[in-house]
């Protein structure tokens, strides 16, 4: 096997390495396509009554948006949604086709290994570390923010969750009551004990 | 026999090392121009460009392929039969895909799956002929390329509509490739400037990105426009400007078109394009004079009535050229690889 080659594997498996970490970058902002602009207040409102969480969106402000909503953004959100469905059977086929790469790759590796040129210690244990860097940083990147930080409650109101951000389920409905954004949130499992 | 190892090996180091500023001038000029005009009016060159050099390059592409083809194939036969068949049954295909999806006998999802299937096939199909090269010298071991060719294969199944486009990006370059390997056969004394002009492509293009990645969408206010938009690219990235995804295609085919039409005529074809005598299926006593000379002249009919196609229906025949240059983009391939 030519070193060119073995320079290229390695410089590959470097920039798979550092695939994880590029993903967790933020996008850079785009000045072109800015999405639909409208501004107005909005109130977070926790209803210990409420069963669910709740975004309700001013009729008025969901037409004014629809209306900015052509052209680039429609393209946009088209595409986004074009590519973020991946289907069964791409996944499927993906799998497969990637299994056997892994196996041809092993049988192939292990074939070079019989030829006068073989991988250099060196070489084999850096690859290894960047292998074991790749998943480190995957695991890293994709460790789960703490369970107060995912479902919207009213518990998200706590500085516990300022770090990390929330996430969870929210019906969104348009109401012609409200001239804001409204988020109702009900209230979470652990106040019960805190207020009770 | 020591000898004449030594005299081979003297002549070998005798060689002149011929650094060739004119050839490398000329080149790098010939990109920064191209450049620096295709940032400005990448629509308009879009155009102009294909209009003009689309059919040409094709014509000295089957000139080329025409005298690199033996007549006898003799330990090759599996690789050409391969290779020629492949070209067939995958232009056949992506034919018959294009006319589906124009008709809507596919939906969306259906269409996707089979351009991730032809995509596969494509894949798989370079994969065995660069296996069959390999096994003619016991030297090569090209077993690897099953490996990275099932890893692309899967990346074909996961953006299979991504993979398509990065195919439109990847043909010019391979043009490059072709003239690397032809100037080792021929002008091996230039290759040093040629790879030096190589290192400054990326450097252009890089220039080309910073000045157009600002700029604002090109106005695809007509079908023409759109459709060149979007076989740029411009309806999948859409966080790219349209104006640098255009632009940056324009340029690699201008690039394409050049060295077929200047410098593989330069250093490739060893005569004029009409003169057969060099082509070992026109001279050899086996070959086939007449059928090469009526290909040949059948090819210059084609040029002249896609002019005259162009100038009628600019945009459909555009589309369909696209379309059934399938043939000459996956015809490179079996011919590249007999060159490697």
């Amino acid at each position: 096997m030519k070193s060119w080659i073995k320079g290229c594997t390695l410089a590959a498996l470097f920039l798979a390495a550092l695939m994880p970490a590029r993903a967790d970058v933020a996008r850079p902002k785009d000045e072109r396509n800015k999405p639909a602009n409208v501004t107005i207040t909005m109130r977070i409102e926790p209803n210990y009554k409420a069963t669910e969480a709740k975004l309700l969106i001013p009729r008025s402000m969901w037409e004014e948006m629809r209306a900015q909503l052509d052209g680039n953004d429609a393209q946009a959100a088209s595409a986004s949604a074009r590519f973020s469905s991946l289907g069964g059977v791409q996944t499927v086929m993906a799998g497969i086709f990637l299994s056997l790469a892994f196996a041809f790759a092993g049988v192939w590796f292990v074939r070079s290994r019989k030829g006068p040129n073989k991988l250099t210690p060196a070489a084999m244990a850096l690859a290894l570390m960047i292998l074991c860097g790749a998943g480190a940083g995957i695991a890293y990147a994709n460790a789960g923010p703490p369970s107060v930080a995912r479902s919207l409650t009213s518990n998200i109101l706590v500085p516990g969750a300022l770090p990390y951000g929330v996430y969870g389920k929210v019906k969104v409905e348009l109401t012609d009551e409200e001239s804001q954004i409204v988020l109702v949130l009900p209230k979470g499992k652990d106040n019960n004990s805190n207020n009770e | 026999m020591q000898q004449i190892a030594g005299q081979i090996s003297l002549a070998r180091g005798a060689r002149p090392k011929v650094f060739a500023p004119r050839f490398g001038v000329a080149c790098l000029g010939f990109c920064l121009l191209a450049a620096l005009l295709i940032s400005w009016q990448p629509l308009q060159l879009s155009i102009v460009t294909i209009f003009l050099f689309a059919g040409p390059h094709n014509l000295v592409e089957f000139r080329y392929f025409l005298a690199r083809m033996p007549v006898r194939w003799g330990r090759s036969r599996c690789f050409y039969t391969v290779g020629l068949g492949g070209v067939a049954l995958l232009t056949a295909t992506y034919a018959l895909l294009y006319a589906l999806g124009q008709s809507w006998y596919l939906n969306e999802t259906a269409w996707t799956l089979c351009i991730a299937g032809w995509n596969t096939a494509l894949v798989l199909w370079l994969c065995v002929l660069v296996h069959l090269r390999g096994r003619q010298t016991k030297r090569r071991d090209w077993s690897w390329v099953f490996a990275v060719g099932f890893a692309l294969c899967a990346g074909a199944w996961v953006a299979p509509v991504l993979f398509s486009l990065a195919l439109v990006y990847l043909h010019p370059l391979v043009a490059l490739w072709f003239l690397d390997r032809q100037l080792k056969r021929t002008r091996p004394e230039w290759r040093k400037t040629y790879h030096l002009c190589l290192a400054a492509l990326p450097l252009i293009l890089a220039l080309m990105w910073t000045q157009a990645a600002s700029a604002p969408n090109l106005a695809a206010d007509d079908a023409l426009s759109w459709r060149i938009a979007q076989h740029a690219g411009a309806g999948l990235l859409t966080n790219v400007s349209s104006h640098l995804l255009v632009a940056t295609h324009v340029f690699l085919e201008t690039i394409h078109y050049g060295v077929w039409l200047v410098l593989m005529p330069l250093v490739g074809l060893g005569a004029r394009l009409w003169q057969t005598d060099r082509i070992p299926l026109a001279s050899r006593r086996t070959g086939w004079p007449r059928i090469v000379r009526a290909a040949l002249v059948l090819g210059v009919l084609l040029v002249l009535a896609l002019w005259l196609s162009f100038a009628v229906n600019y945009t459909t025949t555009r589309d369909l050229y696209f379309t059934f240059a399938m043939a000459h983009v996956l015809a490179e391939a079996p011919f590249l690889i007999r060159l490697l």
